[in-house]
């Protein structure tokens, strides 16, 4: 074993002559092209300022220099020029959600959303829409996820004690597994439902269309045994019917998911009719 | 607690190496307590009803089906209403035409018209509105050209 450690260690690169290295090729790549300066607008707000008001603020950054994503960009914002500007980002690959934001007007992850290329053109990025701000691009989700506990979103069994719990599995058949496809791969970054106009408009009411998604998960999950129970938590006008087929959710979705089916589906399911998951996938 | 969160900072899996798997387990339920719950509310309820829905309506699945009864009815009704143009068509057309859009305008009033009196004032608004706009569709079916023939009028005579 400690052999093949120190085999391992011995054929890998050496990360020092990598890293000396490293200054030199971006050097010698940036001397053979132009500076590419493009403009980025970025939503400021700090509240610890008093009277500080809300504005955008520019930043110039080099495309030469700045990674693909806008993530990259705010990053090196951050890094290089303003190390007050706040947000939030964890995984930098478009599975955690914590970076959704609104860039050139569209919800979207940071960081699966390309820069536009072309430095003529100035990209805005704004915290998500109709949320309370707590700082420059960080939204306060605790409505969200209020919301998201609400629908109870774990499995609930019946006659099986707490104490039981973990001593067997529940089973499911690759079939009931296939209709939780397009609902379980959600990461609830919030984009879908803030950019659903009903959710502007009577989000403290109103589920939002992430969260109702995941209730029809929920609904659908062939090991739960209260689908009847949690669709009739959802009946009043407010939860599910204020949703009006906007579609919003499902065009702006930046895990390509289509919460506005899940919707159709659960109305479906709570009208009587039968359903059998997201169809056209 | 001031202790946990500095063997906190030392990592859990350094933490497991140095105090073994029986004290880790025994901690676990202390970790949740870590972050206080009141911090977690950033912002301030303005209403009672910010932190999640509340529950206590009546059930609307009856509603909205009927909407959609009445919505998908008018894709034919109204063709044929104008094709075809008689008293009975016109009486059917008028109603199915009122009942649409008194169901969807109260629901454009629910969800855009917010506020203390405001709310309370739409919903007979618009019920009068609706009764009045029936009213007047009947005037003009039974005195007058009727609905279908007058729909004909707005492109032949105009």
């Amino acid at each position: 074993m400690a052999s093949a450690l120190s085999l391992a260690k011995f054929l890998q690169p050496n990360r020092g002559f990598l890293k000396a290295l490293q200054p030199l090729r971006l050097a010698a790549a940036a001397s053979t092209a132009a500076p590419r300066m493009k403009t980025f607008k970025v939503y400021r707000w700090d509240p610890d300022k008093p009277g500080d008001k809300p504005r955008m603020q520019d930043y110039q950054l080099d495309l030469n220099h700045t990674g693909v994503m806008i993530l990259d960009a705010l990053i090196k914002i951050k890094n290089e020029i303003d190390p007050t500007l706040t947000f939030r980002r964890s995984c930098r690959e478009g599975i955690c959600g914590s970076c959704s934001m609104t860039v050139d007007g569209v919800n979207t992850l940071a960081c699966l959303c390309k820069i536009n290329q072309n430095e003529s053109q100035t990209t805005s990025v704004r915290p998500l829409p109709h949320m309370f701000v707590i700082k420059d691009l960080i939204p306060d989700l605790n409505n969200f996820y209020a919301q998201y506990r609400w629908i109870e979103p774990w499995l609930k069994k019946k006659d099986v004690k707490d104490a039981e719990m973990g001593q067997t599995q529940f089973m499911q058949s690759p079939e009931d597994r296939d209709k939780l496809d397009g609902m379980y791969e959600c990461i609830l970054c919030a984009c879908c439902s803030t950019s659903c106009p009903s959710y502007w408009w009577n989000g403290d009411k109103y589920l939002g269309p992430a969260v109702i998604m995941q209730a029809y998960r929920w609904v659908m999950d062939s090991r739960d045994d209260f689908p009847k129970e949690r669709m009739d938590r959802m009946r009043d006008k407010w939860m599910v019917y204020r949703c009006h087929t906007i579609m919003n959710c499902t065009k702006t979705c930046p895990k390509g998911l289509n919460p506005g089916a899940a919707i159709a589906e659960l109305k479906k399911l709570m009208m009587g009719y039968e359903s059998k998951g997201i169809p056209y996938q | 607690m001031a202790t946990m969160s500095v063997l906190r900072c030392a990592g859990a899996r350094s933490l497991s190496r140095l105090l073994g798997p029986q004290l880790l387990s025994r901690m676990a339920p202390i970790a949740g307590t870590l972050v206080p719950k009141s911090t977690l509310m950033v912002t301030q309820p303005k209403q009672k009803r910010l932190y999640g829905p509340e529950l206590g309506g009546h059930s609307d699945t009856g509603m909205w089906r009927n909407e959609r009864i009445a919505a998908i009815a008018l894709i034919p009704l109204i063709p044929a209403g104008i094709l075809v143009p008689s008293m009975p068509m016109d009486f059917i057309l008028s109603a199915a035409l009122v009942l649409h859009c008194h169901w969807r305008l109260s629901g454009v009033c629910e969800d855009y018209i917010h506020g203390e009196l405001l709310p309370k004032i739409h919903q007979p608004f618009v019920l009068v509105m609706s009764i009045l706009a029936f009213g007047s569709l009947c005037y003009l079916n039974y005195s007058d050209v009727g609905l279908g023939n007058a729909v004909r009028m707005l492109y032949s005579e105009l």
